[in-house]
């Protein structure tokens, strides 16, 4: 995602119906015998989004498809072709419709937040306490002391969790620069701190790591952002790209958003398709193909549209 | 019966006895272990590296008197079964996550923990196989050190270093008492048994998969394979189709119904989210959780052995069952007991860790009557020995009744749907190998002694024996028959060609041994201590400048292995395509040697000097083609080194007596050709190699294979066979590359790919 630094609308919004369009085409050089993909594609229901409509088209038509459920409730689709193909490729349409949310609770002290979520039982300690330690994307162990610094830049003492989280991400935004350049998919963390700089899923990375540091439950979420033409330019079809931001844990508020890439609390302009506990539980589309080993070209065309109120749904 | 101590005193008392029985357990697991050195060796021949020896066994075993063992036993057995209720529940229901008894962000945080396996549909069992390392304290209780839960390690080693022991066994206790020794021979039958019932199918198939030759345990299972009489298959035999899993095999897609798993949980599926190798089968994970395929140990179980969350175990375990585990965790600062053993010539004391292992099947928990004890280190955590010292474990006084064997019902391996794909390929090359350099020692053996025997005919005729000979020898270790004669004077030439034989020797070894390696359950359980002084002769040989009797070794080596090969290997399809492998190349070799013999070779054309009137430049060139001995030359028939030539290409073909029963004249070109081209009662003949290959593709019902190779048969049929090799080469070159093409058509190793965001 392209930082966004348009103006932020502030007049109230009504629902808004978008639809998402995102294309990903693997081209080999030679034949591949055999493909296996897994894609989290399909966007998942939220408390503030209706999905209306998805669907994966998949070039050539494939040999096995499967959708399932996994252990954090998102869509996974199972791809496998299993004779010999020069390209794949995944459309996926999709027609939502987001409620803007509207943050007014501040919570409380993020050290009480912290305590509670050490406390919880039941149904809650599976829905919550997953998301308070490492991951393989996230390991705190190695960087712990320089993430929790981070992090106490903005949750001072006693700090509100939400103020706090809303402070993470104003403060990630201003001290690290976004270079696509500078990190690729399996960048680490450490590379992250210390070039300071990132592209949006190693800044949610980053307030995920900053946040889990403190003892609280932070969610990585894949999605999508509607994004505004630089001013004077006509809007380019395809020219978005797939987006990630984070989710903060609040005792009676539920999870909360926040957007470090583009110092914000996402409303309206944020589509959902999953959450996990970093990229690697979520990854749009990963697979494994069997072939010669030979170069592969990669293409992503995203297209958030944002539909007329009363413009039909496709069916 | 005496106890244990009084044994053990008795024993350590005769030092000479320990030193003795060190030795032979030396030489025992060196000889067992060819295929550790193959792949500690394979990138680095010609250095001298020595034999790598991953452990030494102590010839003092660990005793343990039978009323120890009973409670050892049945601690195994709770705990098993506890754990199997814990591994229910930590992927199913989650109940000691929601009571707090395990932190549930230290469980997700767990690289062991396998977020896929929630919610499936769990296993029919999720520990078929269970050890536990336990250590005795120094006041006589025990203490457990850790959980082997994922692909427990063992089993096949405790085998091997019981067979050491049995020796040792029968001196110490006196053949009246052996009885007193728990015999642990009936374990694998008992895995067997629990592994073939795991599904409901009536004749099942059960593969133990393995992650290669590359996995340090491979000499395990290689040798577990064999004794459970079950195929060990790698990642690239088998493929998930419709939601089941298949193996590969020379046969076409064959159903696998239970995968006794050697690889650990993480690398299973590389299209799981935290996979890091591809190792494992795309879509396995998915395919076992709709129930296409059983997995044993099931997939996630080697959670347990988490060490960041072994300690909330015993808290959720007795909140689950309402039992606590009998046994208690080793705890820091807790005093080690120690037993004696006999390390670096000395007796002294030492800790020792004791895995024991245990079987779930349908008549319930069988806990091995023995075990794997590993030598602690001063400093070791007893997680971690780092003294690479192992001991037996025996279990005195049991009387035991004797172990169950149960009857196996095994697929057989003489069918072609049951030879994996890869195993086939391993072994065509093992055979073509073993026969390459077969071919290649014979040839410089016999030449390098006529060089030695008869110095002059070096030297005699300008040169051109020598030339000849060194022209035999690039032909026959190039594996081509276009190759250039060699330039120079002819008698470096000629050594120059002896030592890059030899090093081509080395270099075949090489490759028999590391195909070998992958094929061990096809090959004779003496194989592999012929590998492993095969092993040492492509050590001496490979650089370049071993002596005559080296080569008679290898001969010798290459000979048992063949002769292995032939009587202790059950003639199926993975025999047949060994045997194609070693027909193959013995056309080839063959019809190489006689043309390399007999063909009329032009001389080397050099590049001429770049600049004529540099001295140096025309020494260069002059050096290049030999003329410091002479003009230069063609290889040229004449009739001594004509004479010669014939006899080497009959002698390394091991046809000279063959030929001197039947002709009483001098060697003479056209019954040479006779006798190695056409006649069919020659077994080193091409006619004869071509009857071998009739039979294996008939055997193997592959009609196309049959019309290659009569058609191949027919090259040389008619007068003048000679003018005819050259292509009957080009032609067996096709058989083996439709072989190739036909049969083992692999996929290359899976590539992960992944999108990035932006």
């Amino acid at each position: 995602m392209i930082r966004n630094d348009g103006p932020v609308v502030r007049r109230p919004v009504e629902a808004i119906h978008y639809r998402v369009s995102h294309r990903t085409t693997y081209r080999y050089a030679q034949p591949m015998t055999d493909g296996y993909t897994l894609a989290y594609l399909l966007p998942r229901p939220t408390a503030l989004q209706v999905v209306e409509r998805a669907e994966v088209e998949v070039s050539p038509e494939p040999d096995e498809r499967a959708e399932h459920i996994d252990v954090f409730g998102n869509r996974m689709l199972q791809i496998g072709v299993h004779r010999a193909h020069t390209r794949l490729e995944l459309h996926a349409t999709s027609d939502v419709v987001v409620e803007p949310g509207v943050v007014t609770a501040r919570g409380e002290p993020w050290e009480i937040v912290a305590m509670r979520i050490g406390e919880l039982r039941g149904g809650d300690a599976l829905a919550v306490r997953p998301f308070a330690g490492s991951s393989p994307y996230v390991p705190l162990g190695d960087h712990f002391a320089a993430l929790r610094g981070l992090a106490e830049q903005a949750f001072g003492p006693h700090r509100p969790v939400v103020d706090g989280a809303r402070d993470l991400c104003h403060l990630i935004h201003e001290t690290f620069e976004y270079d696509p350049a500078f990190t690729e998919v399996s960048t680490p963390l450490s590379v992250v701190l210390d070039g300071r700089r990132g592209v949006c899923q190693d800044f949610a990375h980053l307030a995920t790591a900053c946040l889990r540091s403190l003892g609280l439950a932070a969610r990585y979420v894949s999605g999508y952002i509607e994004t505004d033409p630089p001013p004077g330019h006509e809007r380019v079809i395809g020219a978005d790209a797939s987006h990630a931001w984070c989710s903060v844990w609040v005792p009676q508020q539920g999870w909360i958003d926040f957007d470090p890439t583009n110092d914000r609390l996402p409303t309206h302009r944020h589509v959902t398709v999953a959450w996990g506990r970093d990229y690697g539980d979520v990854t749009p589309v990963r697979g494994v193909v069997i072939g010669p080993a030979v170069e592969q070209a990669l293409s992503v065309e995203v297209d958030v549209q944002r539909l007329p109120a009363d413009a039909p749904t496709i069916t | 019966m005496r106890s244990a101590g009084e044994l053990l005193d008795r024993f350590l008392d005769d030092r000479l006895a320990l030193q003795r029985r060190q030795q032979e357990a030396d030489r025992v697991i060196a000889a067992s272990l060819a295929g550790h050195l193959v792949h500690d060796l394979r990138t680095s021949v010609g250095r001298d590296v020595s034999p790598n020896r991953p452990w030494r066994l102590d010839p003092v075993p660990v005793v343990i008197e039978h009323g120890v063992f009973a409670f050892l036993a049945d601690m195994v057995r709770q705990r098993l079964l506890a754990m199997e209720v814990l591994l229910a529940d930590l992927y199913g229901p989650r109940v000691a996550v929601r009571e707090g008894w395990v932190p549930a962000e230290a469980l997700s945080s767990s690289d062991h923990y396998r977020l896929a396996a929630i919610g499936a549909p769990p296993p029919p069992r999720w520990l078929t196989s269970y050890a536990v390392d336990v250590i005795a304290l120094a006041d006589g209780s025990w203490r457990v050190v850790q959980d082997q839960s994922d692909t427990p390690t063992g089993i096949g080693y405790a085998l091997l270093d019981r067979s050491v022991m049995a020796r040792v066994a029968a001196e110490l206790l006196g053949p009246e008492a052996a009885s007193d020794l728990a015999s642990i021979s009936g374990f694998p039958a008992e895995l067997r048994h629990a592994l073939t019932t795991l599904t409901a199918a009536s004749s099942p198939r059960v593969v133990l998969f393995s992650g290669g030759v590359e996995d340090a345990a491979y000499v395990e299972h290689s040798s577990l394979a064999r004794v459970l009489g079950f195929n060990l298959v790698e990642g690239p035999d088998l493929v998930v189709r419709r939601g089941r899993l298949w193996l590969r095999t020379l046969g076409g897609l064959d159903p696998i119904d239970v995968v006794y798993r050697r690889l650990s949980d993480a690398v299973l599926d590389p299209i799981e989210a935290s996979a890091s190798s591809t190792a494992g089968v795309p879509g396995l994970v998915l395919a076992t959780g709709e129930g296409g395929v059983v997995l044993a140990n099931g997939h996630g179980s080697g959670v347990l052995e988490d060490p960041t969350l072994a300690p909330f175990w015993a808290t959720a375990v007795e909140g689950l069952t309402g039992t606590a585990l009998t046994l208690r965790d080793l705890r820091p600062g807790e005093v080690l007991g120690t037993v004696p053993g006999f390390r670096d010539g000395h007796v002294a004391d030492a800790s020792a860790v004791i895995r024991l292992h245990a079987v779930a099947g349908p008549d319930g928990v069988t806990v091995m009557a023995g075990g794997n004890g590993r030598v602690l280190n001063a400093a070791d955590h007893p997680r971690r020995p780092t003294a690479r010292v192992a001991k037996d474990v025996w279990v005195l006084g049991a009387h035991a009744a004797a172990p169950v064997i149960v009857a196996p019902s095994l697929p057989q391996v003489d069918l072609v749907s049951s030879v994996p794909t890869r195993a086939a390929d391993a072994l065509f090359w093992v055979g073509r190998a073993a026969e390459r350099a077969e071919a290649i020692a014979k040839t410089a053996r016999v030449i390098a002694s006529r060089r030695q025997q008869d110095p002059s005919l070096a030297t005699s005729d300008g040169g051109r024996w020598a030339r000849r000979m060194a022209y035999v020898l690039r032909v026959v270790r190039g594996e081509s028959l276009d190759v250039d004669p060699p330039a120079g004077r002819p008698i470096l030439a000629l050594d120059h060609e002896l030592a890059e034989a030899t090093r081509a020797v080395a270099d075949r070894l090489n490759a028999l041994l590391a195909d070998g390696a992958t094929v061990g359950e096809y090959l004779s359980v003496t194989t592999s201590r012929v590998f492993s002084k095969l092993a040492q002769s492509r050590d001496a040989l490979s650089d370049g400048r071993a002596p005559i009797d080296v080569l008679d070794d290898t001969i010798a080596d290459l000979a048992a292995f063949v002769g292995l090969w032939n009587e202790s290997t059950v003639h199926g399809p993975a025999w047949r395509f060994g045997d194609m492998g070693r027909r193959v190349e013995r056309s080839l070799v063959v019809l190489g040697l006689v043309d390399s013999c007999v063909r009329r070779v032009e001389a080397p054309r050099p590049e001429p000097p770049s600049d004529p009137t540099d001295p140096a430049e025309r020494a260069r060139v002059a050096a290049a083609v030999g003329m410091t001995t002479g003009p230069i030359e063609a290889i040229e028939p004449t009739e001594i080194v004509d004479q010669s030539a014939l006899e080497v290409l009959l002698a390394a073909n091991e046809s000279l007596v063959a030929y001197r029963r039947r002709h009483r004249s001098d060697v003479e070109l056209a019954p040479t050709g006779e006798l190695l081209l056409q006649d069919a009662d020659n077994p080193r003949s091409y006619a004869a190699s071509m009857q071998r290959l009739a039979e294996h593709v008939d055997a193997v019902e592959w009609s196309h294979g049959r019309r290659a190779v009569a058609t191949m048969a027919a090259a040389l049929d008619g007068p003048d066979p000679l003018d005819r090799v050259a292509k009957a080469y080009d032609g067996v070159e096709a058989f083996a590359q439709l072989v190739i093409d036909t049969w083992f058509a692999t996929p290359v190793n899976p590539m992960i790919v992944r999108g990035r965001l932006r």
